[in-house]
């Protein structure tokens, strides 16, 4: 499939039944790149290291991509820090693990990386991302102490540069052409993206593209934004991205149609990819040795805590999300209406009509251990858990 | 007749003229009435009560809405026999005993009585409506419920009034909805953690229901006086141990700045972050026991005396921090940049030690409470706390450091479910009191590099977990 679609003919193609101007977007779904994934069974966190370092050579080696490069990698650290689900700790569940983090961080600074930026937009906060961590009973020294110049920065705000950095989406977005990101996103060689493998309420997954939501800062896109202005500290988080309820401030790329659909199952897919695409992922990790199900966070009802044992990783985020997709029990191959999308557009259809990457299966190579060997069905689970509580309420009713 | 010093008050419902309805007090520690004590046909109503009253050995105050006609209301408060009356604000001495009002906005009191009455107090609980968990809420800027509570308020009122005993007056909303005692029961813990007494005060709705018999609200009211012996029988404790925190405020909490330095100890509070608060004007706090400090906020806007400033600045030369949201003008502070970066906060060198100064003057008690926790450093926090968004932890230590005890106190009327405590020591053994079992329940502990975690069971209103290493 290749050509023009206007934005009428995708949405309608996307079972959406909103009605939107149009914009031609250009479908590449054919020509779309393809990478290897490396996939890895993991029980144990204390395992990650050797793991990833066979699946990093699986892929093609680090030397290759990071040798005397500045390395930025965004970490996926949603939510705040004093929240657990259940008892299990943030890296358990929500996070992703502390171990993953200095483990990927040592291997690339043992494959020469010059500079490794450890980056979030941690909730409503400008704190710096170790204090951050410590809240979360973390201690920042084993990942700081993982290789050397190894720094923290959080991006939910300027930070200590002078002015925000524009990252333009090569040939127009679907919903903004353009983001003031913090510099580290510009400021850099090579970007990683470490993700956890999770459900989520309003995109379906969240894997290594929709950890990137948070690479943008609150001043600009968060409830306390200014109306002209970046606020100067971060207050809130990103319901404009969801529902479009404002703009972000006069000096930043305002969005490109205002009056598109203002559903967050509609724009926060498409936000995604105009990030990916303004910022480019060059290797994508996602930690699902232990994670949540039904959620991508505490907050979530109904979410609980679950060990699918896997570790992935590819330098293409699109055909890395696909397969972990696939390892989650879905079809990648999936549209709005089919599960996990049911209630969204699907980001990995659009990333890969943007010619990011392909999500077919049939054109991915996948290193390591096979996607049937390491599945793990969120919803099969989910619904073992439920059909196990029901029976319990019976047992005592 | 009890002394002062022990009385433990009810805020005798108006409506309960009859002499009867002492018989609830009954088997209870109660041991004083407050009773309404203004127009004159209303004080009279209240007479046979009042001799029964006293016949069973209780103590009656009257409390005084205004100061109208004060020597009628003294002159029949002598017939009545009361003990004392408690005046809405500071009078001319006179020859009957008085306890004047201290509003909440003027905490500092000058009254010499044994009993400091703050009146202008909140509904412990929770503002806005709790989402899942419990440790979210629809609205707020912290991501985490607001609370209302009193407890912080009692701590700034003890720091100022050591030698006095706290009473605190609030009332239930006057919708009180679907009644809880558990709504009562935050009430009376809220206080006493602190240091406190809530002054016992039941809603229409309750004291109706208790007038009527109704089964539901007689069980409740056995809880609240269960809880009041709980912290009778505990009151050791309050010499068992002191407050721990390696943090202070340093203020006079009074004037032009006691706007600022109450909400900051508020919203710190909300952190569960041991701290201390320090009355800069005591003149035994010239000689400030800085050392075990390792930070001090101190949010007012003018320099501290020279005795008080001398002390400071060899405590910042020796390795101490001091955090200033407004430059203290005056302070005498090498002003030497250094390396640390915060986004509100320039920082200076003195000495071994570091002088924080918020960039812009900062006047917002949250940001202040926020920052100052970074500036501190978490990982200097003798407490971490998950799923604790409805509760305030008050953490005190032995004397000789071998014990610790962290008081839990949940404002939301739920149980707090999947709450974990991390104590950056290492403990051999816990136990958990709740307000309605006698002996506390062993806790398992999990030992980490230097900290010890507990996983607790659903937490009422009130907690308390006893280390021991």
């Amino acid at each position: 499939m290749s050509g023009f679609l206007t934005r009428r003919q995708l949405l309608g193609g996307l079972g959406a039944n909103i009605l939107a101007p149009e914009r031609p977007i250009r479908v590449l779904a054919a020509k779309a790149p393809t990478a290897p994934v490396a996939i890895a069974k993991c029980l144990s966190y204390d395992e990650v290291l050797a793991v990833l370092a066979r699946m990093f050579d699986q892929i093609g080696g680090l030397g290759r991509l990071v040798k005397g490069k500045i390395v930025a990698i965004k970490l996926n650290l949603t939510g705040s820090p004093t929240l657990r689900l259940g008892f299990a700790p943030a890296g358990e569940a929500q996070w992703v693990h502390p171990k993953v983090i200095a483990a990927t961080v040592h291997l690339l600074g043992k494959a020469g990386a010059h500079r490794i930026r450890l980056l979030e937009s941690p909730w409503s906060t400008a704190e710096p991302l170790e204090e951050y961590m410590l809240a979360a009973g973390w201690d920042p020294q084993l990942i700081l102490s993982a290789a050397p110049k190894v720094e923290f920065e959080n991006t939910n705000y300027l930070g200590a540069a002078k002015q925000y950095s524009r990252l333009k989406v090569p040939g127009g977005g679907y919903i903004f052409d353009a983001f003031d990101l913090n510099h580290s996103y510009e400021d850099c060689d090579v970007f990683v993206s470490l993700a956890k493998l999770k459900e989520h309420a309003t995109t379906g997954v969240t894997l290594s593209m929709k950890n990137c939501f948070g690479i943008t800062p609150c001043t600009i896109y968060g409830e306390g934004a200014g109306s002209d202005e970046p606020s100067r500290f971060p207050q809130g988080g990103r319901t404009m991205f969801h529902n479009g309820y404002r703009q972000p401030p006069k000096s930043a790329p305002p969005e490109i149609d205002p009056t598109s659909p203002r559903e967050g199952g509609y724009r926060v897919p498409r936000i995604i990819v105009d990030l990916v695409a303004a910022r480019p992922i060059h290797l994508a990790v996602v930690d699902g040795v232990r994670t949540m199900a039904a959620g991508e966070g505490p907050w979530i009802p109904g979410c609980f805590p679950v060990r699918p044992n896997v570790l992935l990783a590819g330098t293409n985020p699109v055909t890395t999300d696909a397969v972990a997709t696939a390892v989650m029990g879905f079809d990648p191959m999936a549209l709005r209406g089919s599960p996990p999308f049911e209630t969204c557009d699907s980001t990995l259809f659009l990333a890969e009509q943007r010619g990011i990457g392909t999500r077919d299966l049939r054109r991915i190579e996948v290193a390591g251990v096979p996607i049937a060997k390491t599945r793990f069905d969120f919803r099969a689970t989910r619904r073992q858990r439920t059909a196990l509580e029901r029976s319990r309420k019976h047992e005592l009713c | 007749m009890p002394e002062p010093s022990v009385w433990i008050p009810l805020r005798w419902p108006a409506g309960w003229r009859d002499p009867g309805f002492l018989k609830l007090l009954q088997n209870t520690l109660l041991n004083c009435l407050i009773i309404d004590w203004n127009p004159s046909e209303e004080r009279a109503a209240f007479l046979p009560l009042i001799h029964e009253a006293r016949r069973r050995g209780l103590d009656v105050i009257g409390l005084m809405d205004t100061m109208d006609a004060m020597a009628e209301a003294v002159a029949m408060a002598r017939i009545a026999g009361l003990a004392t009356l408690l005046v809405p604000a500071p009078v001319t001495p006179i020859d009957f005993p008085v306890i004047p009002f201290t509003d909440r906005s003027r905490v500092r009191s000058s009254d010499s009585g044994s009993i400091l009455a703050i009146r202008g107090n909140v509904w412990p609980g929770i503002r806005g409506k709790v989402l899942s968990g419990g440790n979210s809420v629809e609205a707020g800027p912290t991501g985490i419920p607001w609370v209302d509570a009193n407890g912080w308020f009692v701590r700034i009122a003890r720091a100022l009034s050591p030698d006095k005993i706290i009473w605190i007056f609030a009332d239930p909303p006057a919708k009180e909805g679907t009644f809880t005692a558990d709504s009562y029961l935050c009430a009376i813990a809220d206080a006493a953690a602190a240091g406190g007494r809530w002054v016992i005060s039941l809603g229409a709705q309750f004291a109706n229901n208790l007038a009527a018999g109704n089964p539901h609200f007689l069980q409740a009211w056995k809880r609240l006086m269960g809880a009041l012996s709980f912290f009778e029988n505990h009151k050791q404790w309050r010499n068992q141990y002191k407050e721990i925190g390696r943090l202070a405020v340093l203020s006079d909490f009074s004037g032009a700045n006691e706007f600022l330095s109450i909400e900051v100890v508020n919203l710190l509070s909300r952190r569960h972050l041991p701290f201390r608060i320090l009355d800069k004007t005591n003149p035994l706090n010239a000689s400030f026991q800085f050392q075990d400090l390792q930070a001090i906020l101190y949010p007012d806007e003018e320099p501290p005396q020279p005795a008080v400033r001398r002390t400071l600045t060899t405590w910042i030369e020796s390795g101490g921090v001091l955090i200033c949201p407004v430059w203290i003008k005056g302070l005498g502070l090498e002003q030497q940049l250094s390396g640390q970066r915060y986004a509100r906060f320039q920082v200076y060198s003195l000495g071994k030690g570091r002088v924080a100064v918020a960039r812009e003057q900062e006047t917002d008690p949250y940001v202040i409470a926020a920052d100052t926790h970074t500036i501190f450093g978490r990982a200097h926090d003798l407490l971490r706390a998950w799923n604790a968004g409805t509760i305030n932890s008050l953490c005190l230590t032995s004397f000789k450091g071998r014990s610790c005890l962290i008081q839990l106190v949940n404002y939301y009327n739920q149980t707090a479910k999947d709450v974990c405590l991390q104590v950056c020591d290492l403990y051999r053994s816990a136990r958990l009191w709740l307000l309605e079992q006698t002996r506390p329940v062993p806790l398992r502990l999990s030992i980490g590099r230097g900290t010890t975690e507990i996983q607790l069971p659903p937490l009422p209103a009130y907690a308390a977990v006893e280390l021991e290493k």
